[in-house]
């Protein structure tokens, strides 16, 4: 967990200093549709702060979107029209579209389709990386071996 | 239910921390610790900047020299071009000089002369016109008031010229210097050497003297310049002398001959 954090630590430097396309976002989004954990619910709002903070915002708008993020994907993929994992791809592209709608009307910022596009085709390649990484680097606590006589 | 109460709670309790963060930004509480954080931030995001541009501007000057490289490309086909069209000028204008000169130098009203174009030379001259400009073997080859050789074997597009200097030439020239004249035959050896033989003992000949044709193999004038005397062969026991004659042009270097209408 202390890797994938200093992972999107930097990921938030990078994405303040370098280039707009908000990766954060798009990883709460594929990760609450993933891990279902009130984690995700820290994440968001950490990241919200630091973001904030890197991109002088007013501290805290930043994490009340991206909990109602988290807070939306959990909704939506309670449903079961959701049960598959392509459906990410269009609850993906709406939430995006309501985080850019929302930075529209609160921070005032213009509403980019070409951001929205862009963080949409980053939802597929962060799937398959998350999944691999919480597959393969991250332990279960409810993970049992059982073993069949 | 217990689960979604609490994730309920959970947000509510976050979302209100944040709200209460947010206000107190708003009025300005945060100043101090925003102010210590942005210590510890501003210089990674200044260095994550300034690397940024570093690997930017490294990739840009990867592509500026690929793009270099195929501009060079470029350049190098269209300088080719250039450098072929600059030759194929200067050759022209080489041919035309040597035209004027040749016009300057022979009278073209007495002999009608074809302009031919030297296309390879080993023991002969292989010229780029044939039997279809009316060229016919034993026709004399020369250039200004030089003689070059005779036309050996013609095709219908090529012909060979036997130079003066084979081994298979016989001219009768004679040479020509403030003494007099000596008379000889003029045989090729091997190399741009001639030698000119059948000279007698008592007519003068001197090296630096130019050896003239004589004119009597009929179709080849009189007074064309064969070479020029570079040793003479005194040999007392012996009815002639003899001496060894280079040529004064070289073959191989000229951009255009001509050939005499022999008809």
């Amino acid at each position: 967990m202390i890797l994938l954090l200093m992972i999107l630590a930097l990921v938030a430097f990078f994405q303040a200093s370098i280039f707009s396309t908000d990766l954060l976002v798009v990883f709460l989004i594929v990760r609450s549709f993933l891990v279902r954990h009130n984690v995700n619910y820290y994440l968001a709002f950490g990241l919200g702060v630091l973001v904030s903070i890197l991109t002088s915002q007013p501290i805290g708008i930043m994490s009340i979107i991206y909990i109602l993020v988290v807070k939306i994907v959990y909704t939506l993929r309670s449903t079961a029209l959701s049960s598959y994992w392509f459906s990410l791809m269009p609850i993906g592209v709406g939430v995006l579209s309501l985080v850019s709608i929302a930075n529209r009307f609160i921070l005032n910022q213009p509403y980019l389709w070409t951001e929205v596009i862009i963080q949409s085709f980053l939802i597929i390649p962060m799937y398959i990386t998350l999944l691999f990484w919480e597959e393969r680097f991250i332990g279960r606590p409810t993970s049992r071996l059982q073993i069949k006589l | 239910m217990k689960a979604v109460v609490a994730d309920l709670r959970l947000v509510l309790t976050l979302i209100l921390i944040s709200l209460l963060l947010l206000g107190l930004d708003l009025i300005n509480l945060l100043y101090y610790p925003r102010l210590a954080l942005e210590t510890v931030t501003v210089p990674i995001q200044v260095g994550v900047y300034q690397s940024s541009k570093l690997v930017s501007r490294q990739l840009e000057s990867i592509f500026t020299a690929r793009f270099a490289a195929q501009e060079n490309r470029a350049l190098r086909s269209q300088l080719a071009e250039l450098i072929m069209e600059k030759s194929a000028l200067q050759r022209k204008t080489r041919e035309l000089q040597a035209m004027l000169d040749q016009q300057e130098s022979f009278d073209l009203q007495t002999f009608d002369l074809i302009p031919a174009r030297p296309i390879g030379s080993g023991r002969y001259l292989i010229i780029d016109k044939g039997s279809d400009y009316n060229l016919a073997p034993g026709q004399v080859v020369l250039f200004k008031d030089h003689y070059i050789g005779t036309t050996r074997f013609v095709s219908s597009k090529t012909s060979q010229v036997m130079l003066a200097s084979d081994p298979d030439s016989k001219v009768a020239v004679f040479s020509q210097n403030r003494s007099g004249r000596a008379r000889g035959i003029i045989q090729g050896q091997f190399g741009s050497e001639m030698l000119m033989d059948k000279i007698l003992h008592q007519e003068p000949v001197e090296v630096g003297d130019l050896v003239y044709s004589e004119g009597l193999e009929g179709k080849l004038p009189r007074g064309l310049v064969v070479g020029q005397v570079a040793e003479v062969y005194l040999k007392e026991n012996e009815i002639f002398k003899s001496a060894k004659v280079k040529a004064v042009l070289e073959s191989s270097n000229l951009d255009l001959v001509y050939i005499m209408d022999g008809r």
